[in-house]
């Protein structure tokens, strides 16, 4: 299995790659996703530099990259959780650009749902409780006071079972393991029935079978619901299993743009592949 | 080779000189507070050791306590006991609101400063106001002293409350904002859950902390075992008076072991 490596050491800096475009990715197909000239700047560290791409209905990109590459801070950008120092995202009619930062104070409308990298599980509510936030969207508040209908609770309930977690739905998350919480924090995204999922290395804490496990779940959403999938990964033979398209950063750039078939290739010509990822 | 810059014991680096002036001017400071404080309270070995036949004598009186009071006592503490249980109840649930005011990361900014202003209030006022103000208010009795205490604790709990929320991991909130969650679903679905321990510990400490308040309310007529106390005191009854404080000694430690035990049982991870 190739996987990424973290390490920090001491590479060459990579020569710059023509950044190819997602050809014959579903051209026809609206865009739900554009970025334009993204930057994020953490004091004088500038985390990504002029990040530009879109992704289509019904793709399955995988993002990747070293740590500290700034694949996470993306990610807090798309979900709306970090405002960009310059450059916009647009999600179907939504924009969130640099000028409008505030909204990312405001209550997201839900067309995208996400994963994150820790899970962010409340860990003393039950895992049940944990999917139907999923759902909290749906409702006002004063409906929420004092819980959920038995129809949702039935459908998270279908959800935990997808996830092999039907059994300890009952348990505090706060309880269940770092596999099995990221299972919940799977089912709570999928609930929202999203049309693009935002997922911050989704199979980071689970085995080779059940990350296979999840991952086929995710693929199966992406083709038979035409759920639009964007995800960081860290594992490359992960990404050309599963993934359509590869993004590729180096250092806040991004270097690649292109079918998860030809990555390896493609990088392999240009520059030594270690010290991308 | 590189060099190796080793640190041996006892040859830590100097801090650097506007640390150290900074440290030389807080003992300063300390300094001239005590001397402050000693002068004010006009300290006296002289008049210290001269009290201790006075005192002596004071708490000899009270032996042996004049157990035949202790029905009257068991009833008068447990008059305390409903009053801190009362005051402490509807001072956790006015205490909750005004938290949510208070706390920086649930309200805006503006309304944080009444907040926070309303429990500065509160809390400025001793228990024993509050008791007089109430007694005057709506008459001697229970009454009185749990409106006292419901005020008195919102001053602490409010406190507690907002300062718990504001310590509170933001990740999972963040989540369910994210998800499309409203602000009110997001403190009852995220910051709510993971705070209810440490509201609940603060709370029950609050109780124990209403038994010993409740009793000195008495003191102004705010009923419990206070009125007796000082009834037997200006009565010179100073045997019946060690038979409520032995009673009263009784249930505080009662009180301390249960909430120490509920207390260890909330905060115990999940």
């Amino acid at each position: 299995m190739k996987s990424i490596t973290s390490s920090h050491a001491a590479a060459p800096h990579p020569r710059p790659l023509p950044v190819r475009r997602g050809e014959d990715q579903g051209e026809g197909s609206p865009v739900v996703l554009e970025v334009t000239g993204l930057c994020v700047n953490r004091g004088d560290y500038r985390a990504v530099r002029d990040v530009s791409f879109t992704v289509r209905r019904g793709e399955f990109v995988a993002l990747m990259g070293r740590s500290g590459a700034g694949k996470t801070t993306i990610m807090h950008c798309l979900a709306g959780l970090l405002a960009p120092s310059s450059g916009t995202v647009h999600w179907t009619d939504q924009c969130r650009d640099a000028c409008c930062a505030h909204l990312a104070a405001d209550r997201p409308a839900p067309v995208h749902a996400v994963m994150f990298q820790h899970y962010r599980l409340v860990p003393q509510l039950s895992a049940l409780n944990n999917v139907l936030c999923g759902r909290l969207q749906k409702y006002p508040w004063w409906q929420t006071v004092r819980g959920f209908p038995a129809a949702e609770k039935k459908e998270a309930m279908a959800w935990l079972d997808r996830v092999g977690l039907a059994e300890r739905a009952r348990l505090p998350a706060g309880r269940l393991s770092g596999g099995e919480q990221q299972r919940v924090g799977v089912a709570r995204a999928l609930i929202q029935n999203p049309t693009l999922l935002l997922a911050d290395e989704p199979v980071a804490s689970l085995d080779a079978e059940t990350a296979n496990e999840v991952m086929g779940l995710l693929r199966e959403r992406n083709q038979q619901r035409g759920l639009t999938v964007f995800c960081v990964l860290h594992d490359l033979e992960m990404a050309e299993r599963f993934a359509s398209r590869v993004l590729l950063l180096e250092q806040g750039r991004l270097v690649y743009d292109g079918p998860a078939s030809n990555l390896v290739e493609t990088v392999q010509e240009k520059l030594q592949w270690q010290t991308l990822l | 080779m590189a060099d190796v810059a080793l640190t041996l014991p006892g040859s830590a680096p100097k801090a650097p000189a506007s640390r150290r002036w900074w440290y030389a001017g807080l003992a300063l400071g300390a300094a001239v507070l005590y001397v402050w404080a000693w002068r004010g309270m006009e300290f006296s070995f002289e008049r210290l050791a001269k009290s201790f036949p006075h005192a002596w004598d004071f708490l000899s009186r009270m032996v042996p306590p004049d157990w035949t009071v202790t029905g009257t006592a068991l009833t008068a503490l447990a008059e305390t006991i409903q009053m801190a249980v009362l005051g402490t109840t509807f001072g956790a649930l006015l205490s909750l609101p005004l938290a949510v005011m208070a706390a920086r990361n649930l309200s805006p900014r503006w309304l944080t400063w009444i907040g926070r202003g309303l429990l500065n209030l509160i809390r400025t006022v001793p228990s024993v106001v509050w008791g007089l103000f109430f007694v005057a208010a709506v008459g001697l009795g229970p009454f009185a002293g749990v409106l006292a205490l419901s005020l008195y604790t919102v001053g602490y709990l409010g406190k507690f409350y907002f300062e718990t929320f504001e310590s509170m991991d933001n990740a999972a909130a963040e989540a369910l904002r994210t998800a499309g969650a409203s602000k009110p679903q997001i403190f009852q679905y995220a910051i709510l859950p993971q705070s209810l321990p440490l509201l609940a510990n603060y709370t029950i400490f609050i109780l124990e902390y209403s038994i010993r308040a409740a009793t000195i309310l008495g003191v102004v007529g705010a009923g419990g075992v206070g009125y007796y106390f000082q009834v037997y005191l200006r009565n010179f009854d100073y045997q019946k008076a060690a038979t409520l404080l032995v009673w009263l000694l009784v249930v505080v430690v009662a009180m301390d072991g249960l909430s120490g035990w509920v207390r260890r049982r909330l905060v115990e991870p999940t």
